[in-house]
């Protein structure tokens, strides 16, 4: 499991923001933890799943796509703060997520 | 102008409007605009009415297609009017036709009766039943024929990227497949506004039937190389294009695949030709130095 360190919120949290306003086509200032991703940013699913690969890939997790998605099923997402939650969540407990339960 | 290897790649349908620019450039509008009244005269007077702002036509199977083909052959247009010209053409799913018109394969008219003479053999071939496609986002191909195993008549029918598939078949079964989909962890499952089974064994019988349309036109040889979303290969001849067109109806696509052997092949800007984002979407996934542009963003760059 990745190690969590003081400043992994943060990043996780610049990347979340900087993903959507180049993904969205809108300036950062304008995105905060309340935005809900779908109504505000006209998010999708494939934006989701991107950017699980690009947390996948900065902090080497061993997880499987699907494990998330059956989290998400528990625990659906809709603003970026859920979202930079959850991705904590799959950093810290990788594909232990599902016995958080 | 791009100094790159270019693709003009068309998408098959419209899903909304709303993030079109397209409209906002004079030149383009007009020329839409003149595709549109052409194509009202020859296929349907309805599209005489037709408007992006309106979210026009988007649960009409057949005109959708019909405003795809034109958005495809107006924009290629233009860009070409702009000096901006395809090395390479590629249609996803039923893009084909726009692709082929902007090819010089076949005219305008040709297109449109294609589209006409397609979709009325399909109706008659799916008129017995209830059928449609599916989107599966966020499970590996083999999560996905793990969930078919017991639902034999569903097919995948495409594969956008490593994690996103298209599967065609009945209604029931689809929504079966969705829900297993939904239980084994996919970000999202969900059918598609369609109630074709395109690109599955379904139409073959209405594929056959198409092709005696398609062996009367006099198709010419490709001007501009279109590479097969079937198959990868290169076609260029009016053999090669009547075989894809008939075989497009019933054989499986790999959007996936036709994207990687472009790369490949040296395309560093793909432009869409079309009003949607979904090409562009799937395109975030195959890691490598290009571009995916829409029309407005070459113009306006």
């Amino acid at each position: 499991m990745a190690q969590i360190m003081e400043n992994t919120r943060y990043e996780v949290k610049e990347v979340v923001y900087e993903f959507f306003a180049e993904e969205c086509e809108v300036p950062v200032s304008e995105i905060s933890d309340q935005t809900n991703i779908i109504k505000d940013l006209d998010g999708d699913s494939l934006m989701f799943l991107e950017l699980i690969e690009i947390f996948k890939k900065k902090y080497s997790l061993d997880i499987e796509l699907k494990t998330i998605g059956k989290y998400a099923v528990k625990h659906p997402v809709e603003t970026i703060g859920q979202l930079i939650d959850m991705q904590m969540l799959i950093i810290e407990h990788e594909n232990d997520i599902l016995e958080l339960d | 102008m791009p100094e790159t290897a270019t693709a003009f790649v068309f998408p098959a349908f419209v899903r909304d409007y709303h993030n079109d620019k397209s409209p906002q450039i004079d030149s383009f509008y007009s020329h839409f605009q003149h595709l549109l009244k052409r194509a009202s005269r020859i296929v349907d007077p309805d599209l005489l009415y037709f408007h992006p702002k309106n979210q026009d036509f988007l649960d009409h199977e057949l005109r959708t297609q019909y405003v795809a083909f034109i958005y495809g052959c107006a924009i290629s247009d233009i860009l070409q009017q702009k000096g901006i010209h395809p090395t390479l053409l590629s249609g996803y799913s039923m893009g084909i036709y726009a692709a082929l018109v902007q090819g010089g394969a076949i005219s305008f008219e040709q297109g449109l009766m294609l589209i006409l003479h397609a979709f009325q053999e399909i109706s008659y071939t799916t008129m017995t039943g209830r059928f449609g496609m599916a989107g599966i986002i966020g499970l590996s191909e083999n999560d996905i024929q793990t969930i078919l195993e017991s639902l034999p008549e569903v097919e995948i029918t495409n594969r956008n990227s490593s994690y996103s598939f298209v599967l065609s078949g009945r209604q029931q079964d689809l929504e079966q497949a969705i829900d297993a989909a939904h239980a084994e962890g996919a970000f999202h499952a969900r059918m598609l506004n369609v109630t074709v089974p395109y690109h599955s064994h379904l139409l073959k019988s209405a594929a056959l039937q198409f092709a005696k349309f398609v062996y009367t036109l006099d198709i010419r040889s490709l001007t501009v190389p279109l590479i097969s979303v079937l198959n990868q290969e290169i076609l260029n001849s009016p053999e090669d294009v009547k075989t894809e067109l008939v075989e497009n109806l019933y054989k499986h696509f790999n959007w996936f695949a036709t994207q990687l052997k472009m790369l490949e092949m040296g395309i560093g800007l793909f432009i869409v030709c079309g009003p949607g984002k979904s090409l562009k979407k799937n395109a975030r996934f195959i890691a490598g130095e290009y571009r995916f542009l829409s029309m407005d963003e070459v113009v306006n760059h």
